[in-house]
């Protein structure tokens, strides 16, 4: 190969790399730039709701029922109220059988059952949540006979159950197979390992997945119109319609009066406030910083571990 | 041309098919984006570290090694985010417009219609039980859930196939 080709052939490499960098910057922008565009329309929802939802709260706001319709007065207390009965009596029939089911997932679950199980909870999980309103309706509503606060709370669980598992079955697996075994060396029982050991090690991620699903269903609007179904009132028993605040929210941006729309901005900012707050209260009352540091450790322990 | 053009006659006035299609376009994003992100993820490092040494650069890693691998996966969780758009109820109806009768089929993307789990939200609490326009709203429900089971059901193999391979792979 002579001088003048090994020239050329340089040139052709240099060439080349160029362009490969170049179409690789070209990659890099675009990618960065869809990034921004998804972020931009969350951030701005969030601005919208503060700016336009602060003017609207007041103490009255927060604590009245509902003025005459298009008058502006009044507030949204009876709301709150549903919204935080409803989202609690959803955690106490969802909460339990989610949990439980994930711990038969994931400490039990080498099977057929199991595996179908699973299949059926991730389907399950993306199902329209009209759907659950509709079943809740023809299971109790229809059967009872008149619209009740069980039958929202149903619904609700229904939506929360499969979430809960999932996530609760994710959290045990991240517990190392090693745990397990000390335990079952010392002589305990399957049950005592689960219970004592591996749940005590993955608190923190089922305390998360619960408060994820917690989230969740404090915006659901659509199966709570056919089974709580709304009113002005505070709550006085189970087997009356009572408010929640998505719903509240959905009436009042349908009115045509600006006074109206207000009221339903500031109700927003309340509901983001409301799921805000059950999320860093649960937090701190629950977890334990130290816990989480040492889970964390762990968890980076065993990945950094196995490769 | 003229059906290009077809799509897209009408004034705007703001709740119409065009406006719902933008929200949910946003909303299903965070579905489809994290279900993707895991799914690439199973990608072997291997593989992806064989693509490097062969002097790839970071796309054309992508090229090589992520994308033929974990194809399988982006087209579930593409469905996946399907799956979420067809049952959204909340912001379509607020925001499709509600047409109903003839107009509920539209003829452009300015023009407002109506979807099967908005006309659910709207007119099940004023649906009397006795007559048969109850029973026709669960009726349309029974469609929305033959949809979504379908869905649901095509992605959650497409995507649990993928994420099996990454537990076969020699990637311990």
């Amino acid at each position: 190969m002579n001088v003048n080709k090994r020239q050329e052939y340089r040139t052709l490499f240099k060439q080349n790399v160029k362009r490969r960098l170049f179409v690789d910057k070209i990659v890099r922008l675009t990618v960065i730039s869809c990034v921004i565009i998804v972020i931009i329309p969350l951030g701005s929802i969030l601005v919208e709701v503060f700016k336009n939802g602060i003017t609207a709260i007041s103490i009255e706001f927060l604590t009245e029922v509902p003025g005459s319709i298009g008058s502006g007065e009044g507030g949204i207390g009876p709301a709150i109220q549903g919204t935080l009965i409803v989202i609690g009596m959803a955690s106490m029939i969802g909460v339990p059988i989610g949990v439980l089911s994930g711990i038969f997932l994931s400490e039990f679950g080498d099977n057929k059952l199991a595996k179908s199980i699973r299949f059926f909870n991730d389907v399950f999980m993306e199902f329209p949540s009209i759907l659950l309103g509709i079943f809740a309706f023809l299971v109790i509503v229809l059967v009872l006979g008149h619209f009740s606060v069980w039958a929202g709370a149903f619904a609700l669980a229904l939506i929360m159950f499969p979430i809960v598992a999932r996530t609760t079955e994710e959290s045990l697996k991240m517990v190392p197979v090693t745990y397990r075994e000390a335990g079952m060396a010392l002589g305990l029982r399957h049950w005592v390992v689960t219970v004592r050991i591996v749940i005590a090690a993955a608190k923190n991620g089922i305390v998360t997945g619960i408060l994820l699903s917690v989230a969740r269903i404090g915006g659901e609007t659509a199966p709570l119109i056919m089974t709580i179904l709304g009113s002005s009132l505070f709550f006085s028993n189970f087997d009356t319609p009572m408010d929640a605040l998505p719903l509240r929210i959905w009436r009042l941006s349908l009115l045509p009066y600006d006074s109206a729309q207000m009221q339903g901005w500031g109700a927003a900012l309340v509901l983001i406030l409301i799921i805000i707050g059950i999320n860093i209260g649960v937090r701190t009352l629950v977890l334990n910083k130290y816990d989480t540091y040492r889970f964390g450790r762990m968890i980076k322990e065993k990945i950094g571990g196995r490769k | 041309m003229v059906i290009v053009f077809g799509f897209f006659s009408g004034t705007p006035f703001g709740l119409d098919i065009f406006t719902a299609s933008i929200i949910l376009a946003i909303m299903i994003i965070p579905t489809v984006s994290s279900v993707a992100r895991e799914v690439m993820k199973a990608v072997p490092q291997q593989q992806k570290e064989a693509a490097y040494m062969l002097g790839a650069t970071k796309w054309e890693m992508f090229k090589l090694a992520i994308f033929p691998y974990s194809k399988t996966g982006l087209i579930g969780a593409s469905i996946l985010g399907l799956g979420r758009a067809v049952g959204e109820t909340m912001a379509v109806t607020m925001l499709i417009g509600n047409a109903t009768g003839a107009s509920a089929i539209p003829s452009s993307l300015f023009k407002p219609s109506q979807t099967m789990s908005s006309i659910i939200a709207n007119e099940f609490v004023e649906a009397s039980p006795a007559g048969l326009h109850l029973p026709a709203l669960i009726g349309v429900g029974l469609i929305l859930l033959a949809i979504a089971i379908c869905i649901n059901v095509v992605a959650h193999l497409l995507v649990t196939r993928m994420l099996k391979v990454k537990e076969g792979a020699i990637n311990n």
